[in-house]
């Protein structure tokens, strides 16, 4: 890629279909983009996490030219509303928007981290020529759920009911119809059902290429379940790119990380696309006539 | 008292060379407190806080009538540049101050809000602003290995010792016991080292004892919220206790304290934010009772 040029940032809130939401657009200074990166953050505290890993890379990507763009979901981060207030339906429609808000003649990435992988598969029926970065994408909502739930278990867990402590756990409450508040956030069925329903797939159509990537101890090949993703979608004539690389889970550790190996790989790889793009046209244009 | 929700709108603004992100939020119908308040965020998280504490509670604030910024020291969340430690957000906080004053000219006056290690840099950097009037300090951190042990041999190995699954592992065998009062032993010695090491020298102070002088030479007021089931909390009290750089500090007229039972460190559930919101909110009006 050419030179990083001077990088520029701007922030608002935006409309959403109730309220308004923090929309963060990283560019660059001279405006010209070579497409747009759409961000699609993880879930709760995943979102917090990953947040400086995310800042990193949109600067980078900016840097080469994208207009990246990063909105907080409907009742997270700086977004309208608690977490409560929060569907399924809504997320969707928070990043389908953005979507369609994108250029149509420039390349388009959606970049899902954890389970915005979820969310970024929801949308590509709107647009399925549009690519995927994949930072540890989540498969299956359902077992997403399953293990925030689980992971805190420990912590306090308040039914928002009038019943005194449930005998139900919070799955099972939530099956019925109950609210939790577990580990500060209230879930609700409205939010929750459609997580569980969410799996990973891409529409008959997709046209775009896939850069899935997985952090762990060492570099290599994707963990199984991912591979089998992978190969899947291989076998239906995607282009999909993966890559385990060596890195702490940023998402969820302890203190702030930063994975220096994932933002460059990634930078190739969206990279790459703009290149796809772009070369056939450069070279049209110098051809002798 | 009802209020209407608060207008919020992105603060961008500079420390130094680097880009940093904030969110204000405002009273929704003017009348403006001359008093406004900086969220400044500790530990490893960023302006939202765990579980959104500080969107939540900046919106509350703001709803009564403060003007309320939270924002990304350098490193963290969305703002630019490397990642420090809490001892080095100085120049942070004193950007973020005077950005709200910049973007709201009826702010006279600023309340620094700190959890954690913020809580700990507001102590000793907040109040060398001049526009400081307060701090709300919740469960400061105060950590060192001295205060950790001193607080485990309180409050862990006396839990320990009353368990009866304590004395089953150790008479069947299943306990590391030789490991384990090696380690009381070593704790006993660090928490002895706490109570009888002499106060600093002005040159090359510890936060802790950096801390205590800023508290001990702010003219204005601070509001101390400790949760009772919070360790950090613990060790902060019991190192205010028996550092003699501390004597008498927390007893002082212009130090209020409040304690929300029951709450860990980051008030995780409706109830315990709820009533820290609550508790700044009438702090803060006792500052500006003209509001």
């Amino acid at each position: 890629m050419s030179a990083s040029r001077p990088v520029a940032q701007q922030a608002a809130f935006v409309r959403g279909a109730v309220g308004t939401r923090w929309r963060l657009v990283s560019e660059p200074a001279d405006g010209d983009c070579v497409g747009t990166v759409v961000a699609v953050h993880g879930f709760a505290e995943e979102m917090n996490k990953s947040r400086h890993m995310a800042a990193r890379m949109a600067r980078l990507l900016a840097a080469d030219g994208w207009r990246v763009v990063q909105k907080d979901l409907l009742g997270c981060g700086d977004s309208s509303g608690d977490f409560a207030d929060a569907t399924w339906p809504a997320w969707v429609a928070d990043v389908e928007e953005e979507l369609v808000q994108a250029d149509s003649g420039r390349p388009v990435w959606l970049w899902g981290t954890r389970a915005g992988a979820l969310l970024a598969a929801a949308v590509l029926p709107r647009r399925p020529q549009a690519h995927l970065l994949l930072w540890q994408p989540v498969l299956s909502g359902a077992q997403h759920l399953q293990q925030f739930l689980r992971l805190h278990a420990g912590a306090r867990i308040v039914g928002s009911g009038k019943s005194p402590a449930s005998s139900l756990s919070p799955a099972q409450q939530l099956r019925a119809g109950t609210p939790v508040e577990i580990a500060g956030y209230e879930l609700t069925p409205a939010l929750t059902g459609g997580l569980e329903a969410a799996t990973f797939d891409v529409p008959a159509d997709f046209s775009g290429r896939i850069a899935w990537f997985e952090l762990g101890d060492e570099a290599g090949e994707l963990s199984p379940a991912a591979a089998r993703g992978a190969e899947r979608l291989r076998a239906r004539g995607v282009a999909v790119e993966t890559e385990t690389l060596a890195g702490p889970p940023f998402w969820q550790t302890q203190e702030i990380e930063v994975c220096e190996a994932l933002l460059l790989r990634s930078q190739a790889a969206v990279d790459a696309a703009a290149l796809a793009t772009t070369l056939p046209l450069a070279a049209l244009a110098e051809s002798p006539p | 008292m009802s209020a209407a929700a608060p207008v919020e709108q992105a603060l961008g603004f500079r420390c130094g060379e680097t880009q940093l992100w904030g969110v204000l939020a405002r009273p929704a119908q003017g009348g403006e407190s001359a008093i406004g308040v900086v969220i400044v965020v500790g530990g490893p998280q960023y302006r939202a806080g765990s579980h959104r504490q500080f969107v939540l509670l900046a919106r509350r604030v703001a709803e009564h009538g403060f003007a309320t910024l939270r924002f990304d020291c350098r490193g963290m969340g969305d703002s630019d540049g490397e990642q420090r430690s809490f001892e080095d957000i100085g120049p942070d906080i004193h950007a973020a101050i005077d950005a709200l004053r910049r973007a709201c000219p009826a702010v006279r006056q600023v309340v620094v809000w700190g959890l954690c290690d913020a809580a700990s840099a507001a102590m000793m950097y907040a109040v060398s602003h001049a526009d400081v009037a307060g701090i709300v300090a919740a469960n400061p951190w105060a950590r060192s290995e001295a205060s950790l042990a001193a607080a485990q041999v309180k409050h862990y190995y006396t839990a320990r010792l009353a368990q009866r699954e304590f004395w089953i592992k150790l008479l069947r065998g299943g306990l590391d016991w030789r490991g384990s009062i090696g380690a009381l032993l070593n704790n006993l010695r660090q928490a002895r080292s706490l109570s009888s090491r002499p106060a600093a020298p002005h040159a090359d102070l510890s936060f802790q004892a950096r801390m205590a002088r800023g508290l001990a030479g702010f003219r204005g007021r601070m509001l101390l919220i400790l949760a009772s089931n919070d360790l950090t909390a613990k060790e902060f009290l019991q190192y205010t206790e028996s550092s003699a750089a501390w004597r008498g500090l927390l007893a002082d007229a212009k130090v209020q304290r409040v304690e929300v039972s029951d709450a860990d460190h980051t008030f995780s559930c409706r109830a315990w934010r709820t009533e820290v919101e609550n508790a700044t909110i009438a702090w803060l009006r006792s500052l500006a009772p003209s509001s």
